[in-house]
């Protein structure tokens, strides 16, 4: 299987997803995971959209993510008041086709002993965050895939739980290959393209090599000056464009 | 959400073993060396080497297969990735890795030196052999250390020796990389309780620390060839142990110095913050005995209260284990753990080299700012062993030793020849330079932890600063410095890449 790039929570941030894809087909990357939320908090929702619809076109996968189900059915109940304003100021920026192709998201996609999901594996459309080990165990636990890739969380991590039980965490180091041993299941949190909150400032994303089974975090600096401009051009809340330059 | 059955999956492990003539990979098989609960190791041949290379060229490799079982697995999986990142003499050189019916294996260069455990079975090392082990040792873990692993797993089948004497490391598989998940996190492997740090079984794998109670667990045995705490098993036993003191090493080797003694009992301390803080510092203590501060330990020759002879730890180990509790279960959601990395660079090594010839001494400026420079590091770093070295001409009166502050120093005085015009005798280059670092080593013992530790390097010839710089690099570098510090002049000539640590050039601020 070629090298699979997995990218998350773009959030309508073109500048992060051009670093990132360029970074990911520098290194190599020949098949491309969209792991949700391609909307909300950034100012180029319909370019992010166009780009991943085409990439799906041309074999990438993607599931839906929690800002754009709210694009497309509306905000819910738990979301933040700046999120659903948002989201609905991305609805009107948004063409039917744009909208058509969030709708069609699925919630989860299964291939080759892979889970991709935005959220979590136990209830995946109630958007519960994986926030620590237990959370990931508990997800782990609802799958029978060896490896479950998820966004939603901003920060880059990695879980893993082996047969006895034993599970455990992991702050990966951006650029060094993480051998995932087929004898336990590993849940991994690429972290934010378009949002990073560890703060560091620069997309993050992950590429994994199903044949050597081994993962590598990556972390890309990109234009975030222009991003933050562009959202306060737009009248978007001048919060989501200073948080950017501190990934917060 | 479930995937399709696993029976399906082309990838599911098998469960034979192989015999030898089996091919793995481009190996084949040749003889099975050791069989052990986790691996068989086999002695192969790579069929793919060139055969017309004469026997010495022709590299003899072992090749370590997983038994069917996922926790075996994962034990090979950890040493393929550690040792896919260590580098040195003191690790085994990988050659390749994979999976052979979907198990794991390594293959390794393979060292034929007899392991430490056939020669603590063959016979009573001698002491001069003993510490030389010791000081090697406390290098290798060093220097693997500073690439960011513990090896966790220190126990003599685990330690062999290339022709030139150097310890090689081997069983990586219980070992955590920084860089790495820790795939035996919320694990603790029984089998080798003996060799287990107190922090280990109580679900703490992050303080390399570890690796220095392995350490004297390791030497003690070289030494007296019983294990300080014996061999416990049971998570009981285990406990129990941590209550327990080690029979002082002089009562079972009475020919044991008292400093090794010291650095041993100092490194089985149940408490982590009670042993030496890194490698480095137990290597620099082992090389300059004379320098350490000693206890009343170093002294005892009799058992202890609390502390319990082979005989009887045996006893308890199989009377009493019931009433004992257990090791509990791991944390739930544990604390982070700070990175290897982190806590050496709490405690560097930090030398201060100080010229004592050409009047140096007397220029107040730039010595009062390489005493403050030096004020700076240690501020930040406030568990560092501060080395200072004085440069001195071979011709003018000196005191060569080692010493610490609170150490004895009767050799200081003996050393200064005797005047008979009357005048007063010169002050040794060992008394200068205590003098040159008195204000820093109080103000260093009186904030912080820090270590301070005196050297004279004699400079043969005054002219070859080459020379001389070159002398001070070596220590650098056998003593596993981390940071040179000097003023302008007296190691310019070899700055310019030579040195093994990071050089930091001290200029006072102009006038």
């Amino acid at each position: 299987m070629p090298l699979l790039a997995l990218i998350t929570d773009l959030h309508a941030n073109r500048e992060a997803v051009e670093a990132v894809l360029a970074d990911a087909r520098a290194r190599g990357a020949q098949r491309y995971a969209f792991l949700g939320d391609f909307v909300g908090y950034g100012a180029d929702p319909g370019w992010v959209v166009d780009t991943v619809r085409g990439m799906v076109n041309q074999g990438a996968l993607a599931v839906m993510g929690n800002h754009d189900q709210a694009v497309v059915r509306g905000g819910s109940h738990n979301m933040v008041p700046q999120a659903r304003a948002v989201a609905e100021w991305t609805q009107a920026q948004l063409d039917p086709r744009q909208l058509d192709f969030l709708a069609s998201l699925p919630m989860s996609v299964m291939d080759k002993g892979c889970l991709f999901v935005h959220a979590n594996a136990f209830a995946p459309a109630e958007w519960r965050y994986i926030q620590n080990r237990l959370d990931a165990v508990r997800s782990l636990q609802a799958t029978d895939c060896r490896y479950t890739f998820c966004g939603h969380v901003h920060e880059p991590k990695l879980y893993h739980v082996g047969g006895s039980g034993h599970s455990g965490e992991f702050n990966p180091t951006p650029g060094v290959p993480i051998p995932l041993s087929k004898h336990r299941q590993w849940l991994a949190l690429p972290g934010s393209a378009g949002q990073p909150r560890d703060g560091n400032p620069a997309a993050s994303y992950a590429l994994f090599d199903l044949e050597a089974s081994t993962l590598t975090f990556q972390r890309v600096p990109y234009d975030h000056e222009t991003t933050a401009a562009k959202i306060l051009a737009a009248g978007l809340p001048p919060r989501l464009a200073q948080r950017l330059s501190l990934g917060i | 959400m479930k995937a399709a059955d696993p029976a399906d999956d082309p990838s599911t492990p098998g469960t034979g073993t192989p015999a030898a003539g089996t091919q793995i990979d481009r190996f084949a098989l040749q003889a099975l060396l050791h069989e052990g609960e986790a691996s068989q190791l086999w002695r192969v041949t790579d069929t793919h080497a060139d055969t017309n290379a004469s026997p010495p060229d022709v590299p003899t490799l072992v090749l370590k297969l997983a038994r069917p079982s996922p926790d075996a697995a994962v034990r090979v999986e950890v040493e393929s990735t550690l040792l896919t990142l260590l580098k040195g003499a003191h690790v085994p050189a990988l050659v390749a890795q994979g999976t052979a019916d979907g198990w794991p294996f390594v293959v390794l260069e393979h060292i034929d030196g007899p392991n430490l455990q056939a020669r603590i079975l063959e016979r009573d090392l001698p002491l001069d052999q003993v510490i030389d082990l010791a000081q090697r040792l406390a290098v290798a873990l060093h220097q693997v250390h500073r690439q960011g692993a513990l090896h966790l797993d220190l126990q003599p089948r685990h330690v062999t020796f290339r022709a030139d004497g150097t310890p090689v490391l081997l069983g990586w598989g219980q070992a955590r990389h920084d860089q790495q998940p820790d795939l035996h996190e919320q694990e603790i492997d029984l089998d080798n309780g003996a060799y287990l740090s107190p922090e280990q079984i109580q679900w703490r794998r992050h303080d390399l620390r570890s690796d220095l109670f392995g350490w004297a667990v390791l030497v003690y045995e070289a030494l007296t060839r019983h294990r300080p705490f014996g061999t416990p098993r049971t998570p009981q036993q285990l406990r129990q142990r941590l209550d327990l003191q080690p029979l002082p090493p002089r009562a079972l080797r009475p020919d044991c110095p008292g400093w090794l003694q010291e650095a041993l009992l100092r490194n089985l301390e149940t408490d982590p913050a009670l042993r030496h803080p890194t490698a480095a510092h137990l290597a620099l203590a082992l090389r300059h005995p004379q320098a350490q501060q000693l206890t009343e330990r170093a002294e005892w020759t009799a058992p202890l209260r609390g502390s319990v002879p082979p005989w009887r730890l045996r006893v308890l180990q199989a009377c009493l284990p019931w009433l004992t509790p257990g090791l509990g279960r791991p944390p739930a959601n544990p604390l982070p753990a700070p990175p290897i990395s982190l806590q050496l660079h709490r405690h560097p090594v930090v030398v201060a080299v100080v010229d004592l010839r050409h009047g140096s001494l007397q220029q107040a400026a730039p010595q009062a700012a390489l005493r403050r420079q030096l004020e700076w590091i240690l501020s930040g770093a406030p568990g560092a062993h501060l080395v200072c070295i004085g440069l001195h001409q071979m011709d003018a009166p000196h005191a060569v030793e080692d010493t610490q502050d609170g150490a004895d120093d009767e050799e200081e005085g003996a050393a200064t020849p005797l005047r008979t015009d009357g005048g007063v005798p010169p002050l040794s280059a060992l008394a200068q330079l205590r003098h040159w670092a008195h204000p820093l080593a109080h103000h260093a013992s009186t904030r912080h932890d820090v270590e301070v530790s005196y050297h004279v390097i004699e400079c043969t010839d005054d002219d070859t600063l080459m020379g001389d710089a070159a002398q001070v690099a070596e220590w650098a570098a056998v003593h596993l410095a981390d940071q040179l510090v000097a003023l302008p002049g007296c190691l310019d000539a070899f700055a310019a890449g030579g040195f093994p640590c990071t050089f930091t050039r001290v200029h006072a601020a102009a006038d």
